[in-house]
């Protein structure tokens, strides 16, 4: 009999039951889960906690159960706040992804340096966000700013536009401060993926008389759901999440008009020092969460433990 | 091979040559735009109307930025902080990662539920509580505190992608290990971390690029400028209501410089290890 089934024979029974490595395995997860639990588990019950308290910076709070948050739901500016989390999410990601379709089709196509064309095309989001975020507060700025100046030149308006200041403007100014930085995401994502696929059903398809637009919008296109779909998910929850963009753009202003949910929670926690105020805001943004995650958690563990 | 028509050819050349130029024109003016106001004096950069090329330029921003501020002590915070990020998170993750991928026990499909749903996590949402957690254990202020709070991301996102990678390795060679009596220590580290140093290296520069860029952190957790990394230390500069424009310009390009190098540089590994988790073969 082979060595090995000698030692195969002689495992303990309990050993086997467990899964023969169990111990191990559970010490080189030590250090993770100590980090998930105490670090991310922990700090969000607590802070869920925190929310029904009247807790500030430099000093320990109080039980108040729903106060925290029926003072939001009559708070006009935590309303504001989530609609514009809401709309900046949406429409940023709904013009990343079809910019980004369309530069991944642009960087497809053979052409000279393309390498380099596809490296020039990624650099924004190589940029640290604050860095970008300031590249943008300068190019808005109103006094010195090269847009202002363009645009009057140039005769496209015939009076100043305030892309900071102006309430109805800066949503959009800060919208696409945020494309710009995020656009290189979707055009990676979608490269990588149209690379990957396979050329016969596309070839087949010629074959059978589709022209390219056709082929485009029921071979590769199909092809591409998964890709899509973790794409935007991330996108999504790293759009909600983005906090420098408004933070150096324009603070929360004018007057709190521009804040988005994190930016809102900063300003209550650390600004006002209201933490339990704070907390209450990032709890309500906590269910539109968890539905993104579960689906996305769903989808990613699907492919990796199958 | 799809044959195309010559229209077809020069239409599709024609779309893709003006779409490339609308697309990096629109990618990289700012960019240029943040070179360009680096470069000039002070009073031009004020000039109205704006001049393009610097008609007086000088280095002037670059030096005042490492010479007169506290900038470069920023830097060097940022450093220790993304090194030591980097390092933990490669040796946690890699741990992690072959406990989940490679061994058998007990609630091994929880865990890596629990893993995902921990880098998806958003930061937004968590650092407030994580703000209690730090100043319960008084790593408030401190570069340790911060390393810990950006391994609430780096861990389980960094242990996830080995994972996927640590799966391209065949797992014969585990038991070929296995028979010849090593322990799982000895194969992750003799036999597993060489083969997929690859993957380490995308992962490192994940951990890397996240503790460099990071803002909201760095912002909330730290104060003290001998501490504080450069994304909150330029907010700092920023925080009255004078813009120091040409320094700031100055200290940005002098701040990306690192990631765009390890960046340009690893391009490509980027784009396959983001693609490793989602694209199929």
């Amino acid at each position: 009999m082979s060595a090995a089934a000698d030692i195969a024979l002689r495992r303990p029974a309990r050993r086997t039951l467990l899964g023969r490595d169990w111990l191990v395995a559970y010490i080189f997860l030590a250090p993770a889960a100590v980090i998930m639990l105490g670090v991310i588990a922990f700090p969000l019950l607590d802070g869920i906690a925190t929310s029904f308290t009247d807790r500030e910076i430099a000093r320990p709070g109080t039980f108040i159960g729903w106060g925290n948050f029926s003072d939001l739901l009559s708070d006009p500016n935590f309303a504001r706040a989530a609609w514009n989390s809401l709309v900046l999410t949406l429409g940023t990601v709904a013009v990343k992804f079809l910019l980004g379709m369309g530069s991944a089709l642009i960087l497809m196509q053979p052409m000279r340096m393309r390498g380099f064309m596809r490296t020039l095309a990624f650099l924004p989001w190589a940029v640290p966000g604050l860095i970008a975020g300031l590249s943008w507060r300068w190019i808005y700025d109103e006094q010195a700013g090269v847009l202002s100046w363009a645009i009057l030149h140039y005769g496209i308006v015939d009076r100043p536009v305030y892309f900071l200041s102006d309430p109805s403007i800066a949503i959009w100014s800060i919208g696409i401060a945020m494309v710009w930085h995020g656009l290189p995401f979707y055009t990676m994502m979608f490269l990588a993926a149209l690379n990957s696929l396979p050329h016969e059903v596309n070839e087949a398809a010629h074959i059978d008389g589709a022209g390219p637009i056709r082929r485009f919008f029921e071979v590769t296109l199909p092809q591409m759901k998964e890709v899509i779909f973790v794409t935007l998910m991330l996108s999504t929850i790293w759009t909600f999440n983005s906090f420098h963009m408004v933070f150096i753009l324009t603070g929360g202003g004018p007057a709190m008009r521009t804040h988005i949910l994190p930016t809102l929670a900063y300003e209550y926690s650390i600004v006002r020092s209201d933490l339990g105020l704070g907390a209450a805001v990032l709890v309500m943004a906590i269910p539109v969460f968890l539905v993104i995650i579960v689906a996305l958690t769903r989808r990613m563990l699907k492919k990796e433990l199958d | 091979m799809i044959v195309r028509s010559r229209g077809e050819r020069r239409a599709i050349f024609i779309v893709t040559r003006v779409g490339l130029v609308m697309l990096l024109t629109w990618t990289l003016a700012p960019i240029v735009w943040i070179m360009l106001t680096a470069l000039k004096m002070p009073k031009e950069i004020y000039a109205y109307p704006p001049t393009f090329i610097p008609q007086t330029p000088t280095l002037e921003n670059f030096d005042k930025s490492l010479f007169a501020s506290p900038f470069p002590g920023y830097v060097l915070n940022s450093i220790i902080v993304a090194v030591s990020v980097t390092a933990l998170s490669i040796v946690i993750g890699a741990l992690a990662a072959y406990a989940i991928s490679r061994l058998q026990f007990p609630g091994r499909p929880a865990a890596a539920r629990a893993l995902v749903m921990s880098y998806l996590m958003p930061p937004a949402l968590l650092f407030i509580p994580l703000f209690l957690v730090l100043q319960a254990v008084g790593l408030i202020d401190t570069r340790t505190g911060l390393v810990v709070a950006y391994l609430t991301f780096t861990v389980p996102f960094c242990t996830w992608m080995l994972i996927g990678y640590f799966r391209t390795i065949p797992r014969e060679i585990d038991e070929a290990a296995r028979m010849d009596g090593a322990g799982a220590a000895r194969t992750l580290s003799e036999i597993i971390l060489p083969l997929a140093l690859p993957g380490l290296a995308v992962v490192g520069l994940f951990a890397f690029t996240h503790a460099w860029n990071e803002f909201l952190y760095a912002l909330v957790y730290v104060y003290s400028k001998d501490t504080q990394t450069f994304t909150a230390g330029l907010a700092g500069l920023v925080m009255g209501d004078t813009f120091i424009w040409g320094q700031l310009m100055a200290s940005s390009i002098i701040a990306i410089l690192p990631i765009l190098v390890i960046y340009i540089g690893a391009q490509r590994f980027i784009v396959d290890g983001l693609a490793a988790g989602s694209v199929k073969g």
